[in-house]
């Protein structure tokens, strides 16, 4: 191995990563968790986020599993499914016990 | 005579090969970033001012020292021009490997970073942010150890062989 290959070896494996693969993530959605009454804790994919409802949240494209409340408390949604894509907009809202979704 | 000839062509096409592996891996493992959600900000507390700034400064000084290790292998590799035989070049290769790999995370730190940015959100705790993140920290570091073996076996040379 001469050091110019190695330097070329180097060059080429900076490049190729930097220039094709490291690209912007995809545009993120916004999902709307509402409930009534509001002030219930959110929690994606089975974490507890630090804003209660009503929330907007920022998510990058994919499926995520969303419930409001805790057992027994009130309102309390049992985990939702929910996809989003890019740019897109949805809003899920707490009523009590049941979902209703939008967009 | 010929051995050696064709020892020498079969170790550049592994070192060759070896990079395409290394480039390929980053460029998988770079997917699996995790998914990202957290509350839009209409306007960021000082806190959340604050993690930004520590997280651009810190993988700018991880940039920086990658920058400074490859500059310091180029010149310990130079020095070496005619000064006998090179000795553990997969060291040398595998460190110019691992510092490349963290320049490539740290530019993928600094994108996710633009990215919550554009979006009005922030949440540098997220496996989003912190994943690249110990990529490229964990890389440097091998970058670190093997540049320390590479520079042990051939610096010592002169004065034990």
């Amino acid at each position: 191995m001469t050091r110019a290959g190695l330097t070329l070896a180097c060059a080429a494996t900076l490049f190729l990563g930097s220039s094709t693969w490291a690209q912007m993530p995809p545009a993120p959605g916004k999902l709307q968790i509402k409930s009534q009454p509001t002030g219930a804790q959110i929690t994606i994919n089975g974490t507890v986020i630090t804003q209660a409802t009503d929330a907007t949240l920022v998510v990058s494209p994919g499926q995520y599993s969303v419930s409001v409340g805790t057992a027994g408390g009130s309102p309390y949604c049992a985990a939702t499914s929910v996809t989003i894509q890019a740019n897109d907009t949805k809003v899920l809202v707490c009523n009590g016990k049941i979902w209703s979704s939008s967009g | 005579m010929q051995l050696q000839t064709a020892d020498r062509k079969h170790s550049r096409m592994g070192i060759y090969v070896l990079v395409g592996a290394v480039a390929l891996g980053a460029c998988l493992f770079q997917g699996r970033s995790g998914s990202f959600f957290a509350p839009q900000l209409d306007k960021p507390t000082p806190w959340q001012q604050m993690s930004v700034t520590v997280a651009s400064d810190t993988t700018g000084l991880l940039t920086t020292l990658g920058t400074g290790l490859l500059g310091a292998l180029g010149l310990l590799m130079g020095g070496r021009a005619g000064g006998g035989k090179v000795r553990h070049l997969w060291a040398a290769f595998a460190c110019a490997a691992s510092a490349g790999v963290s320049l490539f995370y740290g530019y993928v730190v600094h994108l996710h970073l633009l990215w919550m940015i554009a979006h009005q959100t922030l949440d540098t705790t997220s496996a989003f942010f912190v994943t690249p993140s110990h990529y490229q920290f964990y890389s440097l570091l091998a970058a670190g150890l093997f540049f320390a073996h590479y520079a042990a076996q051939n610096m010592g040379e002169g004065t034990t062989t």
